[in-house]
């Protein structure tokens, strides 16, 4: 006799039979690769639709003017000057290109600059970013779950983060590089598990994302992949394979270091010349974070989903709960980088964030949020888990077509959520500044004052902005003029005539007559890299100039720089050694690996030694522009001799008797530090005046250049600071100033005055100004000329 | 299938087109914008000083703000390209002598260690 079923189950039966056909199919097209790249590259195009269609326009967002003439410029000097893209004229009085953290050109991508100009080109590598982004996250996800179908329907949602879509209307293509990441962190497992594959993987990963640019994704990248590589030799312990996994991960290091060389050394060699502050404690609580991430755009304003991965996946990611094999890994992963994420945010635990910026090259970070950018890789693969685990089940476990049910249920709400990213990422990158594209004007190379906020329109009228807008203290001479009547002059113009006879990038020629041994200067900075065919290359203020003899000489000035051209070579070298040790296969041994990854090392630091050049140096001044380090105290400062619960002493301090014409109150502070300060450690400054008025010019940073922490130490510091007293009360103030912890619990730190006494509210009074009645009350001294 | 978005894209990408103004300045108009902004730089001085005070590259980076507001509007009005109205700009800097507190050159890059 038939077994009677209900209606319901027959259907669900149906259906569950249809299920499993249909995530047998998928299974099938997932672990094929040209059936998955060529989704990917669909989900791609559908995402990038948006930007593809406004490249016929120029970005106005003033970061972009920041970007962008790195990559015009080296486009230019490859196409029109046949130059390599070494030295950028165009940007700050000229900067030295592959030093600025910022330039892009030394990637792979740049042949699409190339061959479609910079600007189109942003799309299109935009595209294929993300395309390298899923494919990246696709095979990452494969090798922790074991699951093609769960990592296919799951990668998207790294690869489509709101941040990509942010980062393509605000102009910050350079941050894209993120894409790589999952390809980072597969090389870093598979070192960590003793496989050798994974050391090119990790290598070429950091190598292309260092050649990108941006600040962000290598230090960011290069925290996940610790964490991953932890996580792998955790997972190794037991196989006794620890000797030789050090071994390799002791070349994936030295491989990787080599394999960057090209990028790593201009820019580190820079960045270490001319260290980048960055102050302020950021915060982001964990509302905020979850609305960034869930969020849509369309919602609210501000920061929704400028980390938007799609609220679909959270039922994969809780289903995983029940998985056999919980993701406790990236889950702690998860949870450690969103602590990092929230930055500042007021919290009983400490602040992860801050101890992270303790490190060098961390110090300059901004933005804490960004890592929330790894922190949803390791979301994603929560969410994999989970989806796996129930596609495993419905394929062995019982009542499978149940399970099936559930599963395919399961891939729908992922791909459900690339629908929703790509709506996001379209609404986000819709964001963009757009304006009409600017016609170019052929004219002679000269510097103009410029304007940082258009650095790329006067790229295209050839003219240079020594309006300077970079992210760090960029080696200027103060010499440079927007107004020269010509560019190459002699600094002595009674002692001949010099004519500029050949003009780029890298090559200047000119003839010069000089009656007696003068100088040549040219209106550029100058860099240690920079080379004459005849007399003395040397720097006057910052400014590129040669010592010249009397007579009639044709002067050729070339660009030579030791980083970009050392840092080539042992890039080189390291590439030849891991092909042959790729081609030995199991013959190479992990030692021998590590041995080999010393070499490019090794030749570093010989061209270091026989190639004798360095940074261009930056002076190190005030904001006011005056000298940080002094020698002694000037006769216009009165002595203070106050010292702190902390081992720093306010010497001395100078106060303007009454402001400026312009309104201005003048403050020096002689400040000295004998031992180590918290980073947290900042100035307040107060002006209180009559009636009650209230001032302050609070800075964390001495003389805008040194925290406390990293303040020269027994050395007198000049720290300059301002206050605008134009609309001031008139009659006395007095100015007080202290110490106080800026993040943490903000508390001021106890002083003692020259007599040892400890003044009110730990506040020092060092001097005070008068602020003269104003001759007409009705004027408004920021007002008319 | 890769190839189509590969094809899909490049097409996007070269079609994609925003026309904008063509004319340019005449000379006289061109004069007449370089000293109209030469005219204004004192008051855009006075406002960043007080903004920035004590800050010389802030300064100068407030007042390029100002001139790039002042640019946009500018071109706006005269239906140019910016470039013309910056090309404006240069060649009066060249053209006239630069007095105080107008300035033909720019502090040395120091940016704030923090942006409030």
């Amino acid at each position: 006799m038939p077994v009677q079923t209900s209606p319901l189950l027959r259907l669900t039966g149906a259906l569950g039979a249809r299920a499993q056909a249909a995530l047998g199919w998928l299974r099938w097209g997932a672990a094929r690769s040209p059936v998955r790249l060529a989704l990917f590259a669909a989900v791609s195009l559908c995402a990038a639709w948006v930007p593809l269609g406004q490249v016929g326009a120029a970005n106005d967002f003033y970061d972009t003017h920041l970007v962008q003439p790195y990559e015009e410029a080296a486009v230019r000097t490859v196409l029109e000057y046949r130059q390599l893209p070494l030295w950028n004229p165009w940007v700050c009085g000229g900067t030295y290109a592959p030093g600025g953290p910022y330039a892009r050109f030394d990637s792979p991508a740049f042949a699409l600059s190339l061959a479609f100009g910079a600007r189109r080109a942003e799309g299109l590598i935009l595209w294929l970013l993300l395309l390298l982004g899923m494919e990246g996250a696709f095979r990452w996800t494969r090798f922790h779950t074991g699951s093609a179908l769960a990592a296919l329907a799951v990668a998207p949602a790294f690869a489509l983060n709101g941040f990509f879509g942010v980062c393509w209307s605000l102009g910050w293509i350079i941050f894209v590089g993120f894409e790589l990441v999952p390809w980072a962190l597969l090389g870093a497992a598979r070192v960590a598990r003793g496989e050798a594959a994974g050391i090119g993987l990790l290598a070429a990963s950091f190598a292309l994302m260092l050649g990108f640019g941006g600040t962000y994704p290598v230090p960011l990248c290069a925290v996940a992949c610790a964490l991953e590589w932890g996580r792998g030799l955790w997972q190794s312990r037991a196989r006794g394979r620890w000797p030789a996994i050090a071994w390799l991960s002791v070349a994936a290091a030295l491989f990787t270091a080599g394999a960057s060389a090209f990028r790593l050394w201009p820019v580190l060699e820079t960045m270490g010349a001319v260290p980048r502050v960055m102050a302020g404690a950021p915060a982001h609580s964990l509302e905020e974070m979850m609305r960034m991430a869930f969020w849509p755009a369309s919602g609210g304003g501000g920061t929704d989903a400028v980390m938007y991965v799609g609220p679909a996946l959270l039922p994969l990611a809780a289903a995983a709960v029940w998985a056999r094999r919980r993701p406790l890994w990236p889950v702690a992963f998860l949870a450690l980088l969103v602590w990092l994420a929230s930055g500042y945010a007021p919290r009983p635990w400490p602040v992860a964030f801050a101890y992270l910026r303790e490190l060098p090259i961390f110090g300059s970070l901004r933005y804490p949020e960004r890592f929330l950018i790894p922190a949803s890789l390791f979301f994603v693969e929560c969410a994999a888990v989970g989806l796996a685990f129930v596609l495993a089940v419905a394929r062995r476990g019982r009542r499978r077509r149940a399970w099936a049910l559930g599963a395919a249920g399961m891939v729908l709400a992922a791909v459900v959520n690339w629908g929703l990213q790509v709506k996001e990422f379209g609404a986000l990158a819709e964001r963009s500044t757009l304006v009409a594209p600017v016609p170019r004007v052929d004219q002679p190379f000269a510097q103009s004052r410029g304007n940082r906020w258009a650095q790329t329109d006067l790229f295209w009228i050839n003219r240079g902005s020594i309006a300077c807008g970079e992210a760090f203290p960029v080696p200027m001479s103060e010499r440079l003029r927007g107004d020269a009547p010509q560019e190459e002059y002699l600094a002595d113009a009674t002692a001949g005539t010099a004519r500029r006879v050949l003009w780029s990038p890298n090559r200047i020629d000119v003839d010069v007559d000089a009656t007696r041994p003068t100088e040549l200067w040219i209106n550029q900075n100058w860099h240690p890299g920079w080379l004459a065919n005849v007399g003395e290359v040397v720097s006057r203020d910052g400014l590129l100039a040669v010592k010249l003899p009397a007579g009639h000489q044709r002067v050729s000035l070339r660009f030579w720089p030791r980083s970009a051209m050392g840092g080539w070579a042992v890039s080189a070298l390291a590439v030849c050694l891991w092909v042959w040790l790729t081609r030995r296969g199991r013959r190479a041994s992990p030692g021998q690996w590590a041995a080999a990854g010393t070499v490019p090392l090794a030749a570093a630091l010989l061209i270091r030694v026989a190639w004798a050049q360095g940074a261009a140096p930056v002076p190190i001044r005030n904001p006011d522009g005056e000298q940080v380090l002094v020698g002694a105290v000037p006769a216009n400062a009165a002595s203070i001799h106050a010292r702190f619960d902390a081992p720093v002493e306010l010497v001395a301090a100078a106060i303007s008797p009454q402001p400026d014409p312009d309104g201005v109150v003048h403050l020096d502070l002689y400040w000295r530090v004998d031992g180590p300060v918290s980073r947290a450690v900042g100035i307040f400054t107060h002006a209180d005046g009559p009636n009650g008025g209230f001032k302050t010019a609070d800075h964390e940073v001495l003389s805008g250049t040194y925290f406390f922490q990293n303040a020269p130490r027994g050395q007198l510091i000049r720290d300059d600071a301002a206050l605008s007293a134009h609309d001031y009360e008139p009659g006395t103030w007095t100015v007080r100033v202290g110490l106080w912890n800026v993040s943490g619990d903000g508390n001021r730190i106890p002083v003692r005055d020259g007599a040892g006494q400890r003044p009110a509210e730990d506040r020092l009074p060092i001097g005070t100004f008068q602020v003269p009645p104003r001759p007409d009350a009705g004027t408004d001294a920021g007002g008319a000329p | 299938m890769v190839g189509a978005c590969v094809v899909a894209a490049v097409v996007r990408s070269l079609t994609a087109h925003a026309p904008g103004p063509t004319r340019t300045l005449s000379p006289a108009e061109r004069l007449e914008v370089g000293r109209a902004a030469a005219a204004l730089e004192p008051r855009w001085r006075l406002e960043t000083v007080h903004r920035f005070p004590g800050d010389c590259w802030s300064a100068d980076d407030d007042l390029g703000a100002s001139e790039w507001t002042w640019v946009r509007e500018e071109a706006g009005r005269r239906g140019v390209p910016v470039t013309e109205i910056f090309r404006a700009i240069d060649q009066d800097l060249h053209a006239f002598p630069v007095v105080p507190p107008r300035k033909s050159n720019a502090c040395p890059c120091k940016p704030r260690p923090f942006y409030g």
